[in-house]
């Protein structure tokens, strides 16, 4: 196999396919040249990955977007305009209305009477104030469980955030003491130099 | 890709928005390191950080393949950050320390790692942010920068190349 050049980052990271992986594994173990470039390589790729990770500074929480009133229309910012203009519109109609009936001799119909019709009042139902109290008060339960729930749900995600910001809080000493010594460091450095 | 995330994902498109702050969890470390990593300020890259999972949500339904999350995301964090710097071309998170005499020890040597780091052109930088920090594939780099995989390769030397001639 020949110098390992442009597959020396897939040999590094072991992305080569299998069977030239083996190859390649081969070659490094006879050619210095190719060991040295990846020995130079790996030094690169460690003095980065020594790195440490920072910790987001807040904590990214989603909270969903409320929806939009499906009848927005019934809002009060159109209903008053619609209500200016719907009795400006009866306000219009009506004089001509009642001008246009005024005139109008009613025509002399005769006819037999009609048969006087027999109304009979419905029964008076007994109101079951028992089967009321019921409903309001299972309403109402389900109402407190409902605030109950959210509550919960508050409060274990203000729990959550607090275990976060003490977490954060403990990190932020830490890197405050590392910075401390790093300093010291640094001045020690700069004391023995002068 | 963790197995859960495919679950999750189906979850928030079924209406379970709640569901979508344990994407956030997972990712929000990563996220936030790739795109520090990027910008070098940690404010912006905690706004940008924010950003890139308003627009995931917002986005989640584009999502095609669903095992593809994570490399979807780092894609909107790409294009994120992207957006950023060309707002803010020209101006420079930090400035490179002139003396780098001597070996430095290990504290110094972060810092002059990190410094170093934010002197690679953006597309180096990106290669090496995701091949060394993210250990994400050649494929996987080459989908979010939208390049060729050779490109990303040559990136990723280039970007060594320099970071050796700055650390000396």
């Amino acid at each position: 196999m020949a110098h390992l050049n442009d597959k020396l980052a897939d040999y590094f990271y072991e992305e080569l396919p299998a069977s030239e992986m083996v190859e390649a594994r081969r070659h490094v173990a006879e050619c210095g040249d190719c060991r040295a470039q990846i020995q130079l390589f790996g030094r690169t790729h460690l003095a980065l990955k020594r790195l440490p990770d920072a910790e987001p500074p807040c904590r990214v929480v989603f909270t969903a977007p409320e929806r939009r009133v499906r009848w927005a229309i019934l809002d009060w910012r159109f209903l008053a305009p619609m209500a200016a203009s719907l009795a400006a519109l009866i306000i219009a109609i009506m004089p001509a209305s009642t001008a246009a009936r005024a005139p109008v001799p009613a025509p002399v119909t005769i006819s037999a009477p009609a048969p006087v019709p027999v109304v009979t009042q419905p029964q008076a139902q007994p109101i079951d104030y028992d089967r009321i109290v019921q409903q309001v008060r299972q309403s109402d339960r389900a109402w407190f469980a409902d605030q109950m729930a959210k509550r919960d749900k508050e409060i274990r995600q203000l729990e959550g955030q607090l275990a976060y910001y003490e977490s954060y809080q403990r990190t932020m000493l830490k890197e405050t003491w590392q910075n401390a010594s790093t300093i010291q460091l640094l001045a020690q450095r700069t004391a023995s130099r002068n | 890709m963790k197995s859960d995330d495919r679950q999750v994902i189906e979850r928030v498109l079924k209406g379970d928005t709640d569901a979508f702050n344990i994407l956030i969890r997972e990712w929000e470390k990563p996220i936030f390191n790739f795109i520090l990593r990027m910008i070098g300020d940690r404010d912006e890259a905690m706004d940008l950080c924010q950003d890139c999972f308003m627009k995931a949500y917002r986005e989640l339904k584009s999502l095609k393949d669903r095992d593809r999350f994570s490399s979807w995301l780092y894609r909107i964090a790409h294009n994120t950050c992207l957006s950023k710097i060309r707002r803010d071309h020209g101006k420079t998170w930090l400035e490179l320390d002139p003396d780098r005499g001597s070996q430095p020890s290990s504290p110094e040597n972060r810092i002059a790692v990190e410094k170093a780091l934010q002197h690679l052109p953006d597309d180096q930088r990106e290669v090496v942010v995701l091949k060394v920090f993210h250990a994400l594939k050649f494929e996987e780099i080459a989908v979010i920068q939208n390049a060729p995989v050779s490109t990303v390769k040559s990136r990723l030397y280039m970007g060594f190349e320099k970071l050796r001639s700055i650390l000396g």
